[in-house]
């Protein structure tokens, strides 16, 4: 998974048009990020890199990018 | 004079039904559309969701097969009939099997069929239903589970999981779409005359259909008795009622 895919993802889960989804985008303005969708996250994380993300992470996320970082290392470039 | 209030008025409300080709669906589908409702009824078979499309008051009804066991395909479905026919303010989940046997028959077959289509069905539906929904509107779904759910009985044990399933599930939907505005609650009808309580009628002998309907203090219910609840569930009346499962049962369980 390469980072567009990952935003296509991540575009998913908060039900929003593909491919309108930016780095900068406060996530906090969004409607559909809660807690659940954050949960969704976690688990997206868990089934695509077999990576354990804490809760606990929440409270640093700001932006979308924030996310983005969260599992940077485990992305591949963009084909 | 004071204008008349109907508080189960349903106007302007559209409802999805499954399970609506007999039974509990096709009566709750006539209540409801004489309250107002406009109806996308769901079942397998064509020429009998055709016969209760021709029961409805009003013609501003849709209907739509679908196999409730292709659990993966139901949120997509819902997704669709809401993108072409407006968003749903309402579900209505009465689709199920009931297959009488003794765990000695017992098998995964048996079990993912009867799971899927009288649990995950409700499930991926409500995820369908929920989806990109309006939150200014409250919805409602009421999904129907049985009093099998509840009590045991020989013959009827994954069917009577899959119920209480619902129960559970009932619960556990209301609490997360609470954000969504949307109410969930449950009917647990007891045995209720329909052409599903005859097939359980014809796999039994005379004395042991005989020694259920004496269980039921009031006797069999019909399928009306629990449409009304349904109405009643899904209405603005209920309101302030939520995860909720109500017992439809003419004093079953106090027997």
């Amino acid at each position: 998974m390469n980072k567009q895919e990952f935003l296509n993802a991540l575009e998913e889960i908060l039900e929003l048009d593909a491919d309108t989804l930016t780095e900068d985008q406060v996530l906090a303005d969004l409607e559909s990020w809660d807690s659940l969708a954050f949960l969704s996250v976690i688990a997206m994380a868990d089934e695509e890199f077999d990576l354990v993300i804490q809760g606990s992470k929440l409270e640093e996320i700001t932006k979308v990018g924030d996310l983005i970082g969260l599992v940077s290392e485990h992305l591949s470039e963009a084909a | 004079m004071t204008a008349e209030v109907n508080p189960l008025d349903l106007t302007g409300k559209h409802i999805l039904v499954t399970g609506a080709s007999a039974g509990i669906g096709r009566a709750t589908c006539v209540l409801l559309a004489s309250l107002g409702a406009r109806l996308m009824i769901h079942g397998r078979n064509e020429a009998e969701l055709n016969r209760t499309l021709t029961m409805l008051a009003g013609d501003n009804h849709s209907m739509s097969l679908m196999d409730m066991s292709q659990t993966d395909e139901l949120a997509p479905w819902v997704q669709q009939l809401a993108a072409e026919h407006g968003h749903f303010d309402g579900f209505v989940h009465c689709a199920g099997v009931q297959i009488t046997k003794s765990i000695r028959s017992f098998d995964a077959e048996f079990f993912d069929q009867t799971m899927r289509t009288n649990l995950a069905s409700a499930l991926a539906i409500s995820r369908g239903f929920r989806y990109r929904r309006p939150k200014a509107q409250q919805g409602s779904i009421v999904l129907v589970s049985s009093i099998a759910g509840l009590i045991g009985q020989p013959g009827n044990i994954v069917y009577g999981a899959s119920k209480a399933g619902l129960m559970s599930a009932t619960r556990g939907l209301a609490m997360e779409l609470l954000r969504d505005n949307i109410r969930v609650n449950c009917v647990a009808p007891a045995m209720v005359e329909t052409e599903m309580a005859q097939r359980t009628r014809d796999d039994m002998t005379q004395a042991q259909f005989a020694h259920i309907e004496a269980q039921h203090p009031m006797g069999l219910g019909k399928p009306e008795d629990v449409a009304n609840a349904i109405a009643f569930l899904l209405s603005d009346a209920a309101k302030w009622i939520n995860a909720v499962t109500l017992p439809v049962e003419g004093a079953y369980l106090a027997n």
